[in-house]
């Protein structure tokens, strides 16, 4: 899977969630989620992440952004939607190998 | 011969059991009784610990009373997978194994390690029978307890003789099951036994011998609606429906009373260290309960339910006694709320209790919303690892449309929206094809 195509199917799920609980705000590679001019609250955060899970799996493509490795990184791969697109990517090339 | 026995021979021409069709009485049980008791006296010294590989069957049911007459320590092993069979003789060092072939019983001398725990030899000192029972084990390893088995059956003694059918669908290694089998005999009712535990049989059951009580899970009772059996068949003999073993939600509880307008639901409650004792329930259409039995004494602390009573086991073969304070109080697990008026209501398990970012999420409270929620034929509520919060709340739900589960997140969301608060609101759906249940109709928990 691409690189173009993990983003646009992160950014999908983001823009369907925003305009389900009426959240506005700019979505692209560089919006930030969590931290400052963050777009979620934890919970909305972690709604978010378990449906792009649940959009990749539906795509039949196995990626696991709720594991402990998630956690196990310097910095989190849910302070913006490019880290989590490259946290994806990571994942996929991994496997692979 | 014990008092247990002679009351059974007492019943006469009384029917005792229906099996596979064929109705027994009480005198041939009796006899069934008399006849092993000399083939084990003859064949097991007594004291020995005995695995009963069995199910409950006419010749099961005589073979643990006559080794209660032996006073052997009877272990029943009632599961079908092997692994799990070979782990219970092992972890009770069962030195005979007992098993029905055809209607023969066949014992085998197991080779076990010398040694014989504390516990076993304070009952073979007393000559006094003892039963081995296994807690579900949650932790892997599952823990065998130790019941006075003379302790547990007098518990039964002087009970009011009553004129009804049981069908009984608890299995014989368990309390609860155990509990139905010891009232139905020491009131000299008759036991109707399934072949199997599929709704619809269990119905036609009920039908066709006219079953007056059903001892049942909830999830078991929702299984029948699910299958929409109370409607193939004139149920219209059952006068009462107990349950227990997992909490009642509201929701399914409204739902059977719908469904059996007539029937009156009793909650039972019990646990493998304890015993089964006796409650009242509020209503029928009630989850509280109130403790009515002199056996049993029970405080709160803390939210969690404590029980003292006079069959509570004697120990753990494998694991120490840390759920027991050092003054005999046994410490459920079981979370309740008080209705101030003297009655509790079971809402959760201690470790079932899912914790989202500090703030404690019960699941049969997301159980009972989603049971609601037109649609959702049944569900499961359950908490898992989240990076964000520690853990979420996930809702593993079987739906009458196929569905994908983003579609049903969505539909669960908004549905939810408003009546939970949104950390109770699951935040990941997994969609079930078929219902899935333990062999024991007791909801999995994950």
């Amino acid at each position: 899977m691409t690189k173009e195509k993990i983003a646009e199917t992160v950014i999908a799920v983001v823009k369907d969630y925003c305009s389900n609980y009426h959240i506005s705000g700019e979505i692209n590679l560089h919006t930030t989620l969590i931290g400052e001019n963050k777009l979620f609250d934890s919970m909305g955060l972690v709604n978010v992440i378990v449906d792009i899970e649940t959009a990749f799996m539906e795509q039949d493509i196995d990626i696991s952004l709720t594991s402990e490795k998630a956690m196990s990184g310097r910095i989190s791969p849910f302070r913006s939607i490019e880290s989590i697109c490259n946290f994806i990517a990571k994942q996929l090339e991994a496997e692979n190998k | 011969m014990s008092w247990f026995s002679e009351h059974i021979a007492k019943k006469g021409e009384k029917i005792a059991v229906i099996y596979s069709d064929v109705c027994y009485t009480y005198a041939q049980l009796a006899a069934q009784i008399k006849g092993y008791t000399a083939f084990i006296k003859s064949n097991v010294p007594h004291g020995e610990v005995v695995a009963l590989i069995s199910d409950y069957t006419i010749e099961s049911i005589a073979l643990f009373f006559a080794l209660a007459e032996n006073k052997n320590i009877i272990v029943p092993v009632a599961s079908k997978m092997k692994s799990e069979a070979d782990e219970r003789i092992r972890a009770a060092n069962c030195s005979y194994s007992i098993s029905i072939a055809g209607k023969e019983p066949v014992i085998l001398k197991n080779e076990m390690p010398e040694g014989v725990h504390s516990l076993i030899r304070d009952l073979q000192h007393k000559n006094r029978s003892g039963l081995i029972l296994f807690s579900s084990g949650t932790s892997g390893v599952p823990k065998a307890m130790i019941h006075d088995l003379d302790n547990l059956l007098d518990s039964y003694k002087d009970k009011k003789q009553k004129e009804l059918v049981f069908l009984i669908l608890l299995m014989f290694d368990h309390i609860g099951g155990l509990n139905t089998l010891l009232t139905c005999l020491s009131t000299g009712v008759t036991i109707v036994i399934p072949g199997n535990r599929e709704p619809g049989y269990v119905c036609s059951l009920i039908e066709k011998y006219h079953v007056n009580v059903l001892p049942a899970s909830p999830t078991f009772l929702n299984l029948i609606l699910i299958s929409g059996s109370e409607e193939k068949y004139d149920l219209s003999s059952l006068k009462m429906i107990t349950y227990g073993t997992e909490p009642m939600p509201d929701n399914l509880l409204l739902k059977l009373k719908e469904a059996f307008p007539r029937v009156k639901f009793l909650q039972t409650f019990g646990t493998s260290e304890t015993g089964i004792s006796q409650i009242s329930s509020k209503s029928s259409s009630s989850n509280f309960m109130k403790f009515g039995d002199s056996d049993t004494e029970f405080k709160i602390v803390d939210s969690e339910l404590w029980i003292r009573s006079k069959t509570q086991i004697l120990g753990y073969l494998n694991s120490g006694m840390e759920h027991f304070t050092h003054d005999g109080w046994f410490r459920t697990g079981d979370i309740v709320e008080e209705s101030g008026d003297g009655y509790i209501k079971i809402i959760g398990r201690n470790k079932d209790i899912i914790n989202v970012g500090g703030e404690k999420v019960v699941p049969s409270e997301v159980e009972s919303m989603l049971f609601r929620m037109p649609g959702v034929k049944d569900c499961i509520v359950y908490g898992e690892f989240n990076p964000i919060t520690g853990q979420m709340v996930v809702a593993k739900v079987l739906y009458e449309e196929t569905v994908k589960a983003s579609e049903l997140k969505k539909l669960i969301t908004t549905f939810c929206t408003g009546k939970l608060e949104r950390y109770k609101i699951p935040a990941k759906i997994v969609v079930a094809t078929v219902s899935e249940f333990s062999e024991r109709f007791k909801k999995k928990r994950i």
